[in-house]
């Protein structure tokens, strides 16, 4: 029963982070230069998924594996902005290519996903409860 | 002595509808974890298999015998390697469920609210076997302590 819970909370740990990385996607949605102030558009993170299929435990309930990742291919949006500090010498701006819409509807997913393992936590911890009834 | 008694009740049974169903209740609780993984299908365990297993079990009880004082039994003698036998290992294994679905992209066929509702009636179905246990344990009591 323990180990059902670890399972929950692998899928809840794994979309929390999937929350983390679209909130800093959002954060990020004009940000031109990097952490040491170059000027470099915000690259987009986002999450990959994988069943967590452990060896010796096949057969039985698995939980989630998550990975983060940094989309380096997209191009960055250009903007023509000649009076920016971060303009080239043609004067466009590179901005991170973030799709809100997109990252919206990733937020979505990840709080109702969230939702559903808070929901399998409940019915574990009454399952549980139910089982020490036969010590009574 | 004892070991009859608890025999010839259902317990031996319920212990195992038990075990089976915290069992599956955590593969649910896996395809809910996975529910935005790739390619991950959604996984159970042979249910069919195991009421059959149960049915099988419980029509298969020895009848009252002079030596046996008309208790139904699960074949007292080797009890626990003839309910072994009739719960084998594999309907404790999940098997993964039908191939992908046209309705996600992703190769998933993640569908939640029939795991929840799975889940639910496997929790309730866990909840009726202790009861049917702790009931049957009490009235041993009863018995025991000479009260009605």
């Amino acid at each position: 029963m323990f180990r059902t819970l670890d399972l929950s909370t692998s899928g809840l740990v794994a979309q929390r982070t999937r929350m983390d990385t679209i909130a800093g996607n959002i954060a990020n949605l004009n940000t031109t230069r990097d952490e040491t102030g170059q000027v470099s558009p915000f690259q987009r993170r986002f999450i990959t998924f994988l069943a967590a299929d452990e060896k010796g435990d096949e057969g039985r309930g698995t939980g989630v594996k998550f990975a983060v990742h940094v989309d380096r291919e997209t191009p960055p949006r250009k903007v023509v902005q000649p009076g920016h500090p971060d303009a080239d010498a043609s004067g466009v701006v590179s901005y991170p290519s973030i799709d809100l819409t997109k990252e919206f509807v990733n937020a979505l997913e990840a709080s109702r996903a969230y939702e559903a393992n808070v929901a399998t936590i409940d019915i574990t911890k009454g399952m549980f409860s139910e089982s020490l009834k036969i010590l009574a | 002595m004892i070991d009859r008694l608890f025999d010839s009740s259902t317990i031996p049974l319920l212990a195992k509808v038990a075990a089976f169903t915290e069992r599956r209740h955590e593969v649910l609780v896996g395809n809910v974890a996975n529910a935005s993984t790739p390619d991950y299908r959604t996984r159970d365990l042979p249910v069919a298999d195991f009421k059959a297993a149960l049915d099988e079990a419980v029509t298969g009880r020895s009848p009252p015998t002079s030596s046996g004082r008309g208790l139904w039994s699960f074949k007292a003698a080797d009890e626990k390697a003839s309910l072994d036998k009739l719960f084998p290992q594999h309907l404790f294994r999940a098997v993964e469920g039908p191939a992908r679905t046209l309705t996600f992209q992703d190769g998933n066929n993640r569908n939640i609210e029939q795991e929840v509702m799975e889940m639910t009636k496997n929790s309730l179905m866990q909840s009726v076997a202790i009861e049917l246990m702790t009931v049957q344990m009490n009235r041993l009591q009863a018995a025991i302590s000479e009260k009605a």
